[in-house]
């Protein structure tokens, strides 16, 4: 086999004739294809970071909303828990006293019947005195009797009319 | 011309009716006009009433009055 230098150069020529137009033809195309793909992957990178960066700011906002709201309920819960022992303590100091004026009104009911049927009693025995005072006097002022009687307060009775 | 009703039990006696028209003669004049009525329930004594003036003297008014009496301090 036999080296051919003039066969080297063709070749070489010919190489360097295809290697300048492919050079010419396709690096350029090529490169900018490979820089856009670049460029997309990058911007797509960059915007998936934003996204991620705007979950975590949501997520966080979300953490504090829920945080906010549980201790908005708490405090709505202790206002209401407050109102309700507030609530309580004042129908219960309400009914007391209604029970207290309720009693005292039937205390004061029981001690005036206890006065009435006291003074009822009374008036009935005095009654009765008087009835049995007025039978037996009936029975003993005789018409003698009555009219020494009436001699002796006619007197006054003639004083007073 | 006044009335004069005298309540007794009994019928009253001449000599305490005559002691009691000498005082109302006194006392109002000879124009009287009397009306003697005789109620056993006053039991004793004598009520007078002349016009509006009216006492009373017997034994039921007594009474009465001393069951008002009681009645009311109790």
């Amino acid at each position: 086999m036999d080296i051919q230098l003039p066969q080297i150069i063709y070749q070489l020529v010919n190489f360097g004739v295809v290697f300048g137009a492919v050079t010419y033809l396709l690096y350029k195309p090529v490169q900018k294809i490979l820089d856009d793909r670049a460029k997309r992957i990058s911007d797509s990178l960059s915007e998936a970071e934003k996204i991620e960066l705007e979950k975590e700011k949501i997520d966080s906002l979300k953490k504090k909303s829920k945080r906010e709201a549980d201790k908005e309920a708490t405090i709505i819960l202790e206002n209401a828990q407050k109102a309700a022992v507030s609530k309580k303590k004042e129908l219960v100091e309400k009914t007391k006293e209604v029970l207290q004026e309720d009693m005292k009104k039937a205390q004061a009911s029981w001690k005036n019947e206890k006065k009435q049927l006291l003074i009822d009693s009374k008036k009935q025995m005095v009654d009765a005195v008087v009835e049995v005072s007025s039978l037996v006097l009936g029975k003993k002022l005789d018409s003698k009797t009555d009219d020494k009687f009436i001699a002796q307060n006619l007197e006054k009775v003639l004083k007073d009319i | 011309m006044k009335k004069v009703i005298v309540t007794t039990a009994n019928k009253i006696s001449s000599k305490n009716l005559e002691t009691l028209k000498k005082s109302l003669v006194k006392k109002y004049g000879k124009e009287l006009e009397y009306d003697l009525r005789l109620d056993p329930s006053v039991i004793g004594g004598i009520k007078i009433v002349v016009g509006s003036r009216s006492i009373d003297m017997t034994v039921k008014g007594q009474l009465s009055q001393i069951s008002k009496q009681v009645v009311t301090k109790i």
